[in-house]
């Protein structure tokens, strides 16, 4: 792993099609969405665009102040709408450099129209690594 | 009247090209067989075991950490994640107050030494699908966390220049640059 790899764009590490829901889905649906799909982070979108992410962090800092009745909320109440995105096209570095200083586990990959191409996460980048170390050994 | 060193001048410039270079970092299998204490781990949260859910909780939410271990006379018996607090206990309808850690927590987790090679935790956490790893010292007991973002900053370490120092948005071709020119 160099500079050069920093300098490659983030579609070699990905692949995965992001899931997206709508506004309106349920906050249990997400849940079970998540859970289903064995993923921490959904996109939400209106006519293909997105308009804001929900991560498991988002619904456990605003739903789980824990008696609450998850029932009541759908996506929009809790989605983060201030979304850091990239473009796949868009260098390894600047995936690292927004989950180092934004803390992001998740970031989405969009295109011009905002419309989500897909996600990377801190999961692709440690598989990334683990490649590495393997190939080497 | 002022003086500039030029040859001094030159130097600088020399080597910030050099820094510049492609290629010029790399990180070799080596650095992740350092041990991984020393990477700046987190001290782990814990919680006794037969906490209640609710003191368990609170914790997690008042230290803002996703992880709490659960332990026993020092010895750990258990881990509870946020991931658990969204499949096991959110909108269940339980009385927190009443319900155990115990019942809620993964049992013994696989416990990793501070002196492991720090692959050894990062391939069994892609393995496991794991953002958090408990970490023990030479006598067993539960000392620190290790988690994916420790990994993150670690490489991130290595590549300041690269990973830090970047213009703010990507540039990119065909795109209406924000900045004008």
């Amino acid at each position: 792993m160099d500079s050069t790899t920093l300098r490659s764009p983030i579609e070699e590490l990905t692949s995965k099609s992001p899931i997206c829901i709508t506004k309106k889905t349920p906050v249990t649906e997400a849940l079970s969405i998540m859970k289903k799909q064995n993923i921490g982070c959904l996109l939400v979108t209106e006519e293909e665009s997105l308009i804001g992410v929900i991560s498991e962090r988002d619904i456990l800092n605003k739903v789980v102040a824990p008696e609450i009745e998850l029932e009541r909320y759908v996506a929009e109440d809790i989605m983060s709408r201030e979304v850091e995105c990239l473009f796949s096209s868009d260098d390894i570095a600047y995936a690292l450099n927004r989950m180092h200083v934004g803390g992001f586990r998740h970031i989405p990959l969009i295109n011009l129209k905002k419309v989500p191409t897909g996600i990377i996460s801190i999961r692709d980048i440690i598989r990334f690594v683990n490649q590495n170390l393997s190939k080497s050994n | 009247m002022v003086y500039i060193d030029f040859e001094k001048f030159d130097d600088e410039l020399r080597s910030m090209q050099e820094l510049m270079n492609d290629g010029q970092i790399a990180i070799n299998d080596s650095v992740f067989k350092t041990p991984l204490e020393s990477l700046h781990l987190k001290k782990a949260v814990t919680v006794p075991s037969g906490a209640s859910l609710k003191e368990s909780i609170n914790t997690m939410f008042a230290r803002q950490f996703g992880c709490l271990l659960v332990v026993e006379k020092k010895r750990l018996c258990g881990i509870f994640t946020e991931r658990d607090v969204l499949q096991r206990v959110a909108g269940q309808g339980l009385e927190l107050k009443k319900e155990k850690i115990d019942d809620f927590m993964t049992p013994n987790p696989v416990m990793f030494n501070e002196n492991d090679p720090i692959e050894t935790a990062l391939q069994f956490m892609e393995k496991k699908n794991a953002r958090h790893l408990p970490i023990g010292n030479q006598v067993g007991e539960p000392v620190a966390i290790l988690s994916v973002r420790d990994i993150i900053d670690y490489i991130v370490e290595f590549f300041p220049q690269e990973i830090l120092n970047l213009p703010p948005h990507p540039i990119r071709l065909g795109t209406k640059n924000q900045y004008g020119g």
